[in-house]
């Protein structure tokens, strides 16, 4: 007789959804109607499942702080296979999900935190993408007309607040050099050079001034403090970067971590350049041009680290926008170099999780950043912006 | 699901499932495997239906007529095609670098 416990991470939707009278379609009349579907949300498997009400009835009388001791039926077997419930049984799936409970439930996370997180997860998703790097111009106007007919417009582009007391138009005023020029030449590129590699200074120039470390402070002992040239939450610093080579002068392929307090790589594994670009493909949802990079790096977080000091609602919103700042740094620092780069958060974070060995929650993939010569190639991919002036430009 | 508030009718139908259930309504072949095993077929989409409510014979409207339904039924999730605009429009998602801004179906963690 197995024991039993509610999972704590457990949410609850309900769906109104348009669809058809089941019994009068089998009476040859078809009838819309409404239907409430509930769904069971289980952070443990980050996937809803549809119940029934009566299955509700039946999870909210198993408690989540005790264990019941119960008797075996296919309904808690269901329950149980998605996460909805933890057992103590030691076959697979079930210790791995009771393990996950446990993890979680002694960890910092808050809960709305690790519902998003378990829930954007994605795994195997491909955006099966032709591989071309031209389109005509007419064919790219032609989709945009119809998604504009089914969808309508965007918001306007730019945006001015109608209830504003005042409005006065500021000094153009301009600087170049250094930083200035660095954010002038800022952009994303998706398309490669595949004749070019990484140079080893390049590299280090990036890993040290983006992801590096400048300085320290011990707050109390065993509390130490990062100074990075990108904020963090508490200067916690909690995003770890693995860059990912596939051709970097050097250095073999492979998945390779990168050592703060050493300035070091430390490699995981090794492979060969096509095994290292479709690896990149499979990380970015097959974004195919993504994998004509020599250089990618995939971001993860410790989240324990920034946990640690916070523990709201907006502490996973934290996480994030660290490793946001990190990417702005990263364009631009390639932009000094001269460099094309791209950041994608459309990656599937639980196959770079398996690929680095982590368990998504203690430590987890969050987005990948990329770099290298851009291509010549005159292609939509690489779209060059028309420059705009205020007041001067009409845009 | 039903007028039939007094008997007990289980639903555990993900959206998916009711968009492919809508879809086939207008498939032959769905609409034929409907007709014969109607129990099989509506378990295989999350509805148990009782015996009672299963007619011997089975006797769907005509597919012209479910499409013009179809076609009508609001509901937050569309039974049709819009849920995936995005992801027909490689193209677009090329240009601007928009990857699955559409809700799609659950992922496995």
């Amino acid at each position: 007789m197995p024991k039993v416990r509610r999972t704590r991470f457990l949410f609850f939707y309900a769906e109104d959804r348009g669809f058809v009278d089941v019994t009068e379609l089998l009476r040859g009349t078809v009838k819309p109607i409404s239907v409430q579907q509930l769904y069971a949300i289980s952070i443990l498997t980050g996937q809803e499942h549809p119940i029934t009400e009566a299955d509700l009835d039946a999870l909210l009388a198993i408690p989540s702080d005790e264990w019941l001791d119960v008797s075996e039926t296919s309904q808690l077997g269901e329950f149980a296979r998605n996460g909805l419930i933890v057992t103590d049984e030691d076959a697979l799936p079930l210790a791995e999900l009771r393990q996950r409970d446990q993890q979680l439930d002694g960890s910092a996370w808050n809960v709305y935190g690790a519902l998003y997180h378990s829930m954007t997860r994605w795994r195997d998703v491909d955006v099966e993408l032709e591989e071309r790097t031209q389109v005509p111009d007419e064919l790219i106007d032609e989709v945009g007309r119809k998604v504009v007919a089914k969808g309508g417009l965007p918001p306007p582009h730019f945006h001015g607040v109608e209830r504003a007391l005042e409005v006065r138009e500021l000094p153009m005023a301009r600087a170049t050099g250094g930083l200035y020029d660095a954010l002038a030449e800022r952009r994303t590129t998706r398309l490669f050079s595949t004749n070019s590699s990484l140079g080893e200074r390049e590299l280090a120039l990036l890993l040290y001034y983006v992801f590096g470390c400048h300085g320290y402070l011990e707050l109390t002992e065993g509390v130490v403090g990062l100074h990075r040239t990108s904020p963090s939450g508490g200067g916690l610093h909690p995003i770890e970067v693995y860059p990912l080579l596939v051709s970097v002068e050097g250095y073999d392929p492979g998945i390779y971590h990168y050592n703060v307090e050493r300035h070091a790589l430390e490699l995981l594994e090794r492979l060969d350049a096509p095994q290292a670009a479709e690896l990149a493909d499979e990380f970015a949802c097959g974004q195919f041009y993504f994998k004509s990079a020599p250089a990618l790096f995939l971001l993860t977080a410790r989240f324990n680290r920034t946990f640690w000091k916070y523990r709201h609602e907006r502490a996973y919103a934290v996480v994030l926008l660290d490793a946001a700042h990190l990417s702005q740094t990263f364009y631009l620092v390639c932009a000094d170099l001269g460099l094309g780069s791209f950041f994608t958060a459309a990656v599937n974070v639980a196959n770079i999780d398996a690929r680095l060995g982590i368990d998504g929650f203690s430590e987890g993939a969050l987005a990948v950043v990329g770099c290298g010569v851009p291509s010549e190639e005159d292609t939509f991919l690489n779209p060059v912006f028309e420059p705009y002036v205020p007041r001067q430009t009409r845009a | 699901m039903n007028g039939h508030d007094d008997v007990d009718i289980q639903v555990r139908m993900t959206r998916a499932q009711a968009r492919e259930f809508a879809e086939g309504l207008t498939d032959d072949e769905f609409r034929g495997r409907l007709e014969q095993n109607p129990r099989e077929v509506l378990a295989q989409y999350g509805i148990e239906l009782p015996s009672q409510l299963i007619p011997e014979n089975v006797s769907l409207p005509q597919g012209s007529e479910v499409e013009q339904i179809l076609e009508t039924i609001p509901g937050g999730y569309p039974l049709r095609g819009e849920a995936d605009a995005w992801f027909f429009y490689p193209i677009l998602h090329l240009v601007f670098a928009l990857a699955f801004l559409e809700e799609e179906e659950p992922y496995s963690a």
